[in-house]
């Protein structure tokens, strides 16, 4: 047996009330909910469709073909547009960010900054970075040779709360040319340290790891 | 041979040039005629469809002068992309699709840049600027201007839809569009567009209920 749901249902999707299955309009005759949901639909429909045609305008023709004529003449220069003027902004604009970024990008030497004078700059993340949520920021008064303090966090990866990250920590050393150290708490058992750039103390991060078998570098920072 | 190559084909046979064939010629083959610099068919193009895309995108904005004005966008879009044109599926679908972005695009364009009007400080539940018209006092016995006072009424109560649904309600109860075929020109599934379309009728009978 139909509910009266799908009923208005039928009734709803029907074209005309003749229209409907045998099923729906046998019901019809025997629910007054469903039989006053028809005749408002009925109602309803012929209000929209009673609405007069409205014509376009005498000179529509005319107006059509002056502005096809501009548009051919406008093409001639097409090369030339405020999009393409945006397009190559856009271009040079993220040109301008990756050389920025290219060297808190590579393994080589970076100037160390102070935390305190340091501000975070904008990086491209690689696809295959793994995204970790940091829930603690604690920061060490304790600074290294490099002038570099150390800030340590727990996070957790979109992949789920205590997976472990494959990769194998190194000491501290080996990260301090590429900026603070950072120790990550991946799980009760086991840390894994990353590089970070300084930020400002107490600052919450995202940060952008690149996943993979050797030591993961943070490729992005964002607040 | 592919479906583009067939259209083009049966277009140079019918001859198209001709004022008598090319009303009876099908939109897929006066497109292929366009496409060949065939000026005629581009005016046999707009007078089959001028009038219900004008229809259409003044029920979307109920503005006239800019109904017009998108219809002309709406043909001068066929027109220049013509060539790329894929015929997947009918014309008057391509029409109507482009028709809809366009009439969509103004709606949203119209909702970032509200304004009021001084002659008008009154807005609807969207912020548009509504017109006061104060009802008269005096009974109205005339039929002409009940049918009057309910065309604008339903005018009123399209205009206060989302634009989904208004598209959606538009299309199927003004413009008689079958249910594919307007998830083809929304570029939705059937099943949304009967949704849409349940949900936009409810609308309408709640506003219009004085009228039921």
């Amino acid at each position: 047996m139909m509910t009266c749901n799908r009923i208005q249902r039928l009734i709803d999707e029907a074209d005309k009330a003749e229209a409907l299955p045998f099923v729906a309009a046998s019901h019809l005759a025997d629910c007054p909910a469903c039989n006053r949901f028809a005749e408002e639909r009925t109602k309803v429909r012929a209000f929209l469709s009673e609405m007069p045609r409205i014509n376009a305008p005498t000179n529509f023709d005319a107006l059509l073909k002056m502005r096809l004529a501009e548009s051919k003449a406008t093409r001639s220069f097409s090369w030339f547009t405020p999009v393409f003027a945006m397009r190559f902004g856009a271009v040079a604009a993220v040109a301008l960010i990756a050389v920025l970024s290219a060297p808190y990008l590579s393994n080589g030497n970076v100037t160390p900054q102070t935390a305190s004078s340091f501000t975070a700059g904008v990086f491209i993340p690689d696809r295959n970075a793994i995204r970790l949520f940091v829930e603690e920021v604690e920061t060490s008064n304790q600074v290294n040779e490099n002038g570099f303090g150390r800030t340590t966090v727990a996070a957790y990866s979109a992949l789920g709360r205590g997976r472990r990250m494959p990769s194998a920590p190194k000491s501290i050393n080996d990260f301090a040319v590429d900026g603070t150290p950072i120790i990550i708490q991946v799980d009760e058992r086991e840390t894994l340290s990353v590089p970070m750039m300084p930020v400002s103390v107490g600052a919450q991060q995202q940060m952008m790891m690149r996943s993979s078998r050797s030591a993961p570098k943070s490729l992005a920072v964002s607040f | 041979m592919g479906w583009m190559a067939i259209v083009t084909q049966q277009a140079q046979s019918v001859e198209v040039g001709s004022v008598k064939s090319i009303e009876s010629a099908s939109d897929h083959e006066i497109l292929a005629a366009i496409r060949e610099g065939d000026e005629l068919a581009f005016q046999e193009l707009v007078r089959r469809y001028r009038n219900p895309i004008t229809n259409f995108i003044y029920r979307m904005l109920d503005d006239y002068e800019r109904a017009s004005e998108l219809s002309q966008e709406t043909f001068l879009r066929i027109y220049t992309s013509a060539s790329r044109y894929e015929a997947n599926y009918s014309f008057s679908t391509y029409i109507y699709r482009i028709a809809t972005n366009l009439a969509i695009s103004e709606l949203r364009r119209r909702k970032r840049r509200r304004f009021v009007s001084f002659l008008s400080p009154f807005s609807d539940d969207n912020g548009d600027p509504v017109e006061i018209d104060p009802s008269d006092e005096k009974p109205l016995q005339d039929e002409t201007l009940i049918d009057d006072e309910r065309r604008k009424a339903v005018a009123r109560a399209i205009k206060s839809l989302p634009e989904k649904y208004r598209a959606a309600i538009v299309l199927r109860d003004v413009e008689g569009l079958s249910y594919d075929r307007i998830a083809e020109t929304l570029k939705l599934s059937e099943g949304t567009v009967k949704s849409r379309i349940n949900r936009a009728r409810n609308l309408l009978r709640d506003k219009l209920s004085a009228y039921m």
